[in-house]
């Protein structure tokens, strides 16, 4: 029974890729609201970050605010560590894109990996900083919990090439796919958009040079708006990748209707 | 020197009917000729591609942030900024605002040219807008080692950490722009077919890189505003 074993392979494989677009569109989705869903509550809300503490502050300031929310930094460095696992998710899919697309490959797919993991360290590493400093504020020296919250803030923003490298790499991905039109799987102002991002990103290493203005790790242009820019490109990215990943699930369910109509005359 | 169009607009919409043209530029931009009656309206088109456009504004609206920054810190230390002002002297700030003008132009020129299919010419007028912004980054570099050697330096005061940290980026954006004149020079070459006129996606590539330089001029024009002339 050749043909029907054929039919039952197809329906299989045709199953089996439906199956790992929708672990992609989850990744993609889920990861990045979730993302962005964790890091804000343990940033803003449990954390109290936002307004962040000013490079200028004493250190006996700097272990007041700590101390007034001890729980609360704990706690919101846990959600933020949880938050860059979740990015790992999402980075998977785009970098899973870029080996695959017609304008990718092995070389940008793994630069984009070492970059995203790089980029997981230091998220991760930052939420820990602020975590020891909030470990025993009014126990030790005052300039000892100082120290370790400017390591949290500058280990936030200072290491902004790999973050920069990952978009350039998704940005060189985009524009050598030189299709038109309907065929193209991502929209080139994704690739637009990615080079902003890689661009925007810049201002936060100079937080390294500045204690206070725009430039500070507090400030409007060393810290929140290279901190916008980067969740505007999460959302630009998630959004054009769902739209291609939808699209590639309804082809699919095309050709599976072909085959179940073919199954069907056939009997 | 090669004849100089008279404006983008009416490049961009109508041709002397000597002129040979682009089969890529007819086929989009084409005005159908009404000899007796109104001119018909030119057809809305977005200069090189929408997503290019996503870059411009986001990179002006960052700059705005920046520029935001500026007048607010300036309103918290009026007397240090205006000190600091003072110290700068305005001749390279003008100097570079007609550099970067007159290389806008020249690049103005080198679209309007490709569009004609004059590559010869048009890549003589990118060459130009080049060797503008060359001396634009050596005017830079003077006017910074100037103040480096009074002592003034990012570290000094605020202004001054605007002053460095704007003109540096600036100078960023004008470097990637030299990077992208090379690029469209190289673009204007003649195609293996001597015939050939230069491909839609050529020309695209081209009016990309016009408006990024564009994008480079203006935000010098603001900034050279905000640093030497706010009163």
């Amino acid at each position: 029974m050749p043909y029907e074993a054929d039919t039952d392979e197809t329906r299989t494989a045709v199953a089996s890729q439906r199956e790992r677009i929708e672990l992609n569109l989850w990744c993609v989705r889920g990861a990045g609201r979730l993302l962005f869903l964790l890091f804000f509550v343990g940033w803003v809300l449990l954390a109290r970050f936002v307004p962040a503490p000013s490079p200028m502050q004493t250190s006996e300031e700097i272990v007041r605010r700590y101390q007034e929310n001890v729980h609360g930094i704990r706690l919101g460095a846990t959600f933020m560590m949880v938050s860059f696992c979740f990015w790992a998710a999402w980075g998977a899919v785009v970098a899973n894109w870029t080996r695959h697309s017609p304008g990718g490959g092995r070389v940008l797919a793994m630069i984009q990996i070492v970059s995203l993991t790089l980029s997981e360290m230091v998220g991760v590493l930052c939420s820990f900083l602020w975590g020891l400093a909030a470990y025993r504020p009014g126990e030790i020296s005052p300039d000892i919990t100082r120290t370790l919250n400017d390591a949290g803030w500058l280990m936030f923003l200072i290491p902004w090439p790999p973050f920069s490298m990952w978009c350039v790499a998704l940005a060189v991905a985009v524009f050598r796919d030189r299709r038109e039109g309907e065929v193209r799987e991502f929209p080139r102002w994704t690739g637009y958009l990615s080079l902003l991002t890689a661009f925007l990103f810049v201002p936060a290493g100079a937080s390294l040079f500045f204690k206070e203005g725009g430039y500070a790790y507090n400030g409007l242009l060393g810290m929140y708006l290279p901190l916008a820019i980067f969740f505007i490109w999460v959302e630009g990215v998630t959004w054009a990748m769902t739209g291609k990943l939808k699209a590639e699930l309804s082809r699919l369910d095309r050709s599976g209707e072909r085959i179940a109509d073919r199954i069907s005359t056939d009997a | 020197m090669p004849e100089a169009p008279s404006t983008a607009s009416s490049a961009a919409s109508s041709t002397a009917p000597s002129e040979p043209r682009s089969k890529a530029l007819s086929a989009r931009d084409e005005v159908p000729a009404r000899p007796d009656g109104p001119a018909l309206p030119v057809p809305r088109r977005i200069p090189g591609e929408a997503g290019v456009w996503v870059f411009i504004l986001g990179d002006m609206t960052m700059f705005a942030a920046f520029f935001g920054c500026f007048v607010h810190d300036r309103s918290r230390h009026l007397e240090v900024f205006a000190w600091s002002q003072a110290q700068l002297k305005i001749g390279f700030g003008a100097v570079n605002t007609c550099l970067l003008l007159t290389g806008s132009l020249f690049v103005v020129w080198a679209v309007q040219a490709a569009r004609r299919d004059a590559l010869d010419t048009a890549r003589r007028f990118i060459a130009l807008a080049f060797v503008c912004a060359a001396v634009f980054g050596v005017d830079k570099l003077i006017e910074w080692s100037d103040k480096i050697a009074h002592g003034l330096t990012p570290a000094t005061n605020l202004y001054y950490m605007y002053f460095f940290m704007f003109t540096g980026l600036h100078a960023v954006h004008v470097m990637i722009g030299m990077v992208v004149l090379a690029h469209l020079w190289r673009l204007c070459r003649r195609p293996a077919q001597a015939a050939a006129p230069l491909s839609a996606a050529r020309l695209r590539t081209l009016e990309v890189g016009a408006s990024y330089w564009h994008l480079v001029d203006l935000l010098w024009v603001v900034l050279f505003a905000l640093l030497y002339l706010m009163a």
